[in-house]
């Protein structure tokens, strides 16, 4: 048993590894150009950071998102049908950009669903900020603009009630604390 | 588990298998048990991950959220209502964000949970039409969506119920899921349980079970050890030594008795080479081959055969018999070898005295027979011319006193050469060698005879003899001669110990069919009780005063007894002492009505011509010549043979009154020759043979009747016994007056030559016959001792028999005894092999040589001077 359940784990950890680092500048420039209607919405602030950040908070549209690192993952969820290739930027990669200084990470959805994020490995592992859903901009009625989603098929531990809580989707802001 | 009921000990085999089976199932049973609750523990802990991974939200969170977005898209609405300039982002945000909910709601695993139910999808179906419709409002310009908005207020606030009825069934529905999954999950824990207690069950059972295996074990192995205990105390106790080794000849055990026997301590040996410590040098190659068999085929040469006897070594290099006793076992490493060795060097000497007893008793019941043999022969010799001269002196003239000495003289002389007969019988009777000849004889007449020849005795002492014969038949066939020798010596007996008494002698039916009692009665003094015993027994006379009295030597009862037992019977004694005595003795015996008493004449003998002509075989020219010349002088015609070959032709040829056979000869001995002559169909088949022979032994005479010879005559051959055989051949009365020998008496030394021997020689020859055959006689001697000494240090002991054996037959024709003697012993010792006696012998016999030749000598000159009359008689002889 345990030993099964290890290999698992191995070979879940090795996975998301790999996931993480296919970052696809190819990716960012067919978004960039999906048209007039996204170029608006690309400009309008979609993603407040505030708290333990530089300057004590960041204002991101779209566009200064996907001018991050890209980080794909390809996963169903409960929430939605089929498999969906979910490209955005990594949790991690957002923190580090903002220079973050915290110990946890408040999310706040547009309906103020709130949660709370440890910013640690276990915290931002295969944490990803979605901003794409199988290549479109995903609009409110849809769950977006934003997603925290995770590679749920890659590994059990992704489907606990704890990640799916995380799971938030509508984000709004972001609030680095101690 | 395994491990205890493999080491199980082996007598336990009975209960073995079933325990062993009942574990076996019990084993596999919790195994099928662990790997069960090994697979439900899987089942366990997935569902437990399914629980943590969930694939479902928080469900009624996200239901009741749906409501609650529901709310405020209607608050909002109500408020845009109000609001003079209502924010319609805001109002748009808020259905959007309803509407996103909803859509959830409608895809993902959540809905397909709930579409299971179809009342559920009828909600859903209403719920999402009602939304659906709402949309093109909310997707109107600003103006619109204003204008719209009572309308939009009256609508949001009529899909209240449907909103809260979705809550409401999804609350249903997944309270029920989550039931149904408690419950399976509840049973898998329960049915985990169940199989955990009978899990425990078994092992308990199992514990048990080896707790009573483990006691069990240990009460085996006290037995066990009880058992060793009392094996090695038997070892330790053991008088034999025992010794233990493996199949390699590895000592694993030594016991204190082989630690005596061997001399070796256990200590020092344990571990070391059997063969090398206790098998003597040159018995270990034997010993290893021994071994090496043993561990290839699994069966040794002496292992589990019993006792065997060996050859052991002990530490300090000594061996000793032994006796071994091999046996194979099982050890804790393989087949093991003991060995019990008891040491047999006391039970061996102890053996060997006994053995060196009986032989040396034996020969000394040989040697008094032989003795007694050769004496009595001795005796009967120097009697023999006593007797004659007696005779002659009888027909002298005497006078009155003269004659009465004379007749006690006879009587005493007669005495002594019956008694000199009757030790003669006993060694035959001794050697198993007495002749029974059964004749037919009349059991009465024979009664009388005996009454008859001792009556003048009896009546000189007053007493009177009685006869009674109780038999119907009288006419038996038997041996007379021997009841009558019995009968004779028994009433002679009697009249010794019978004073002015009566004597009965008696024959009367025995019990038994063919069964007679022969009694001689006395009513003389009697015996004790303590001595009716004793008095059969050889050389035995009562109290000396008794023995002094009556003459008594001894020998009479116990030849009695001797005879009786040959004759089939035993002899009994009756007695009271003053009173009287009575001596039974009862025997088988044939009646035969038709068989006519004979005359007791011998009546296989052919019938006589007046001249005998008598054929002599005899190789010995000396004694060839000695016996012609005897039989010369008693009238008869001789025909002479050199040995047994041309003995046969002559007989054949020839036919022959008598036939004279030496026994000694070469190419055909006497023994083969009579039987080739009796046995085959020359003119003298029916001749009687009589042998002549140096040997007076029962063993050698008894030969010779199985040969076919009527009688023997013993060499020295002397006149009187070829007279008295002429005479029983003829029937005629030849006795002729005995030689006189006295022209020699005091000549020479008797000890060294008889003459009496030499003078019935003289008697026969003329003397310069005798003077020339002493004088060959006296050169054989003097060519005696070179011709023994080249044989005799060559070993070549037959060769010195037969050289001693020619001389000795020449030494008796001479009376030469004292060489004689010498001669006859070592041939003797020759023919026994006894080597050592050989050189002693030869020396004695120089000795005697020279004391004869000296003897010879005096003798040849003697007669060369002073016998011209032996001479003259000599040549008329011839």
């Amino acid at each position: 048993m345990a030993l099964r359940f290890a290999a698992g784990l191995l070979g879940a950890a090795a996975a998301a590894l790999a996931l993480c680092l296919v970052v696809t500048p190819a990716a960012a420039e067919s978004a960039a150009t999906a048209g007039g209607d996204a170029a608006d919405e690309a400009g309008a602030v979609i993603l407040e950071v505030t708290g333990g950040v530089t300057g004590g908070s960041q204002a991101f549209t779209l566009r200064r998102l996907r001018s991050l690192p890209v980080t794909s993952v390809e996963t169903s969820t409960i929430w939605t049908s089929g498999i969906i290739r979910f490209e955005g930027v990594a949790l991690a990669d957002l923190l580090a950009a903002v220079e973050a200084r915290g110990s946890r990470l408040r999310a706040v959805a547009l309906n103020d669903y709130a949660v709370e994020i440890p910013i640690d490995a276990a915290g931002l592992d295969g944490a990803l900020i979605a901003y794409l859903a199988d290549g479109r901009p995903m609009p409110v009625r849809e769950m977006g603009p934003l997603w925290i989603v995770f590679p749920y098929d890659l590994s059990a531990r992704y489907r606990s009630e704890l990640i799916y809580s995380r799971s938030i989707w509508q984000l709004r802001r972001l609030t680095v604390e101690d | 588990m395994e491990n205890v009921t493999g080491n199980a000990p082996r007598e336990g085999g009975t209960t073995g298998p079933a325990l062993h089976g009942g574990v076996v199932a019990g084993v596999v049973l919790a195994l099928g048990i662990v790997a069960v609750l090994g697979l439900l523990s899987v089942k366990i802990v997935e569902e437990l991950t399914d629980h943590a991974a969930t694939s479902r939200d928080n469900v009624h969170w996200s239901l009741a959220q749906q409501e609650v977005e529901y709310l405020t898209l209607h608050q909002t609405i109500l408020a845009a209502l109000h609001a003079p300039s209502p924010d319609l982002g805001v109002l748009r945000r808020r259905f959007d964000i309803f509407y996103g909910r909803a859509r959830m709601l409608t895809r993902g695993q959540m809905f397909d949970e709930l579409a299971a139910e179809p009342a559920n999808v009828d909600v859903l179906k209403g719920l999402n039409g009602a939304i659906a419709a709402l949309v093109p409002r909310f997707d109107a310009d600003d103006a619109a969506l204003a204008a719209a908005l009572p309308e939009l207020e009256r609508e949001v606030g009529q899909m209240r119920p449907l909103v809260r009825a979705f809550a409401l069934t999804g609350v249903r529905h997944f309270a029920a899921v989550e039931d149904q999954r408690r419950t399976a999950f509840r049973k898998l824990l329960l049915a985990t349980s169940l199989f955990a207690v009978v899990l425990l069950l078994i092992l308990a059972a199992l514990l048990v079970f080896s707790i009573r295996q483990n006691r069990e074990l240990s009460r085996r192995g006290e037995a066990l050890r009880i058992v060793s205990d009392r094996y090695a105390k038997a070892i330790d106790a053991s008088l034999d030594a025992v010794i233990v080794a493996d199949t390699e000849g590895r000592i694993v055990e030594f016991s204190p008795a082989a630690e005596r026997t061997f001399g070796y301590r256990r200590a020092d040996v344990l571990g070391q080479d059997v063969g090398e410590l206790v098998v003597p040098p040159e018995g270990r190659e034997a010993h290893r081959t021994a071994m090496a068999r043993h561990g290839r085929i699994g069966s040794g040469t002496i292992i589990d055969r019993g006792r065997v006897l060996v050859e052991a070594m002990r530490a300090d290099g000594g061996t000793f018999p032994a006796e071994l006793s091999l046996a194979t076992s099982d050890g804790p490493t393989g087949p093991m070898v003991v060995g019990y060795v008891r040491d047999i060097t006391n039970r061996l000497a102890s053996q060997r005295a006994l053995t060196e007893a009986r032989d040396k008793a034996l020969a000394v019941a040989k040697a008094k027979s032989d003795f007694l043999a050769v004496m009595s022969h001795e005796m009967r010799t120097p009697l023999n011319g006593v007797l004659a001269l007696l005779d002659l002196l009888g027909g002298t003239a005497l006078d009155a006193k003269q004659r009465e000495y004379l007749e006690t003289a006879t009587l005493s002389g007669e005495m002594l050469q019956r008694r000199v007969d009757d030790v003669l019988d006993i060694t035959r009777i001794e050697a198993g060698r007495m002749r029974l000849r059964a004749a037919p004889f009349d059991v009465a007449d024979l009664l009388q005879q005996v009454a008859r020849v001792n009556t003048p005795a009896a009546e000189a002492r007053g007493t009177r003899i009685k006869v009674r014969c109780d038999l119907a038949e009288t006419a038996a066939v038997g041996d007379g001669e021997r009841i009558a020798q019995v009968l004779l010596n028994l009433v002679a007996n009697a009249v010794s110990f019978t004073a002015a008494g009566e004597i009965t002698l008696d024959a009367q039916a025995g019990e038994g069919a063919g069964e007679v009692v022969f009694a001689v009665s006395d009513t003389g003094i009697g015996i004790a009780e303590d001595d009716r015993e004793r008095i059969f027994e050889d050389f035995v006379t009562l109290d000396p005063s008794y023995s002094r009295a009556h003459s008594g030597y001894g020998l009479g009862l116990a030849i009695c007894r001797r005879v009786v037992r040959a004759l089939g019977g035993d002899i009994a004694l009756e007695s009271t002492p003053g009173v009287g005595s009575r001596f039974s003795f009862r025997i088988p015996l044939a009646f035969d009505a038709g068989a006519a008493a004979l005359p007791s004449a011998a009546p296989s003998i052919a019938p006589l011509t007046e001249e005998l002509r008598v054929l002599v075989v005899e190789d010995n020219e000396t004694n060839r010549f000695a016996v012609r010349e005897m039989l010369l002088h008693e009238g008869c015609e001789v025909v002479e043979a050199v040995d047994g070959l041309e003995g046969v032709e002559a007989a054949a040829r020839e036919r022959f009154d008598l036939i004279l056979m030496d026994i000694s000869m070469p190419r055909l001995d006497g023994i083969e020759a009579t039987r080739r002559i009796l046995g085959g169909d020359g003119l003298s088949r029916a001749a009687p043979v009589v042998g002549l022979t140096a040997q007076a032994l029962p063993a050698e005479q008894e030969r010779l009747r199985e040969a076919g010879m009527v009688d023997c005559l013993i060499k020295p051959l002397r006149v009187h016994a070829l007279r008295t055989l002429l005479a029983q051949l003829t029937g005629r009365d030849t006795a002729l007056p005995p030689s006189d020998g006295s022209w020699l008496d005091g000549a020479v030394d008797p000890a060294i030559i008889d003459m009496s021997v030499l003078g019935e020689l003289a008697e026969l020859l003329p003397a310069a016959m005798l003077c020339d055959r002493l004088g060959t006689f006296r050169d054989e001697l003097a060519a005696l001792g070179p011709t023994l000494a080249l044989p005799a240090a060559r070993g070549d002991l037959p060769h010195v028999a037969d050289i001693a054996h020619k001389t000795c037959g020449s030494a008796a024709l001479f009376g030469a005894v004292q060489v004689q003697d010498i001669l006859a012993t070592l041939e003797e010792a020759c023919r026994e092999g006894e080597a050592e006696f050989v050189a002693p012998l030869i020396d004695e016999l120089a000795v005697a040589v020279g004391a004869t030749t000296e003897a010879l000598n005096s003798l040849h000159e003697e007669l060369t001077t002073s016998a011209p009359r032996l001479c003259a008689s000599a040549s008329r002889s011839r």
